[in-house]
C-alpha cells in the first residue's frame, strides 16, 4: 500500500534530498502528476473564513476522459485563513488523491455521494462504516501525507532522543512543518512499527 | 423560534444540493475534503461550511499560486535543536 510514498519519496530524494526538511509539499507536485489520473494540479488560495475544511481537491473531466479514466486538471484549493503547517498537509493529502482515487467507484461525482461522504467525515472515528470507497481513500490519503512529510527513515532516526525526553513532538512539528497532532500520533510505537513493515526497504538518508 | 430554525436548516439544506449538482453537471468528475473536526461539527455545519467554500470560489475570491511552501528555510533534520 506505501509503495506509493516510497516511489514519491525516492524520486524527492534524488531531486531535492531527504535530510534537509521541511520536505516541500509545492515540490511534490510534479511526482504526483507523472504518476497521477489528472493531467496537471494547480493549487489556489480561497478567500473563505475556514473552521473545518482546510481543503478540497476538484478534479475535472477532459474530452477522453470517459475512455481514458485520464481527468484534464485538478484544483487543489485552500482556504487563507490556516497556518503553515495545517496548509501544507491538507494540500499535500489532496494532491494524493490525484493519485490513489484511479476507480470510477472511488471518485465522489454525484450529490448523493458527497453528501454520504459528508456523513462520513462527521461521524466517529469508531463507527462502523461499511465500504464506500471515497470514505476510504480520504483515510488513505491522509495517511500518506503525513508518511511523506513526516517519513518513517526520519522517525526512526529520531526515536531515540524522543523516547529519552530529549526532543519533543512540537520541537519535531515545529522542525518539519506538520500540525502537531500528526506528529505525535506518528510516532506511537504500534502505528510505526506498522508504517516500518508496510514501507519495506527504507531509503538511505 | 424552532420553526424559522428548521425553515433555515431546510433553505441551507437545498443551497447546497443546488449548488452541488450544479457542480457535478459542470463537469466535476471527483471532489474531495480534507476536514479537521471540532468537537462539535455536525453533518450540517459541515455542508454549510462546504457550501461558503464553493460560494468563495464562485465569486472569484481564488488566487493561484505556484506554491505553499517553497520559500520556507530548509536545515538538515538532525541539525542541532
Amino acid at each position: 500500500m506505501l509503495e506509493v510514498v516510497s516511489s514519491i519519496l525516492r524520486d524527492y530524494q534524488l531531486a531535492h534530498g531527504l535530510r534537509n526538511v521541511p520536505i516541500k509539499t509545492s515540490l511534490l507536485v510534479p511526482f504526483v502528476e507523472q504518476r497521477g489520473h489528472v493531467d496537471r494540479i494547480y493549487l489556489e488560495k480561497v478567500d473563505v473564513e475556514a473552521r473545518n475544511v482546510l481543503a478540497r481537491v476538484v478534479k475535472y473531466r477532459g474530452e477522453t476522459s470517459a475512455y481514458s479514466g485520464q481527468l484534464a486538471h485538478a484544483l487543489i484549493q485552500f482556504p487563507g485563513n490556516q497556518n503553515l503547517c495545517w496548509t501544507r498537509f491538507a494540500v499535500c493529502k489532496e494532491m494524493f488523491h490525484c493519485m490513489i482515487d484511479q476507480q470510477e467507484n472511488d471518485r465522489v461525482a454525484k450529490l448523493g455521494d458527497l453528501k454520504k461522504l459528508t456523513e462520513l467525515l462527521v461521524a466517529d472515528y469508531t463507527t462502523v462504516t461499511g465500504a464506500f470507497a471515497p470514505y476510504e481513500k480520504e483515510q488513505q490519503a491522509e495517511l500518506f501525507a503525513l508518511e511523506t512529510l513526516l517519513p518513517v527513515e526520519h522517525r526512526l532516526a529520531l526515536k531515540p532522543k524522543v523516547v529519552s525526553g530529549a526532543l519533543s513532538y512540537h520541537q519535531i512539528a515545529e522542525r518539519f512543518k506538520v500540525p502537531e497532532f500528526y506528529t505525535r500520533f506518528s510516532f506511537q510505537p504500534s502505528y510505526l512499527g506498522a508504517m516500518q513493515a508496510l514501507r519495506g526497504k527504507l531509503i538511505e538518508l | 423560534m424552532m420553526k424559522a430554525r428548521r425553515r433555515d436548516m431546510t433553505n441551507q439544506a437545498t443551497a447546497f444540493d443546488n449548488r452541488f449538482t450544479a457542480v457535478f453537471d459542470g463537469g466535476v468528475a471527483d471532489i474531495k475534503f480534507f476536514v479537521r473536526k471540532a468537537a462539535d461539527l455536525s453533518v450540517e455545519s459541515l455542508r454549510e461550511e462546504l457550501l461558503e467554500f464553493q460560494l468563495a470560489v464562485d465569486d472569484g475570491k481564488v488566487e493561484r499560486v505556484t506554491s505553499v511552501d517553497h520559500e520556507l528555510p530548509q536545515v538538515d533534520f538532525e541539525s542541532a535543536w
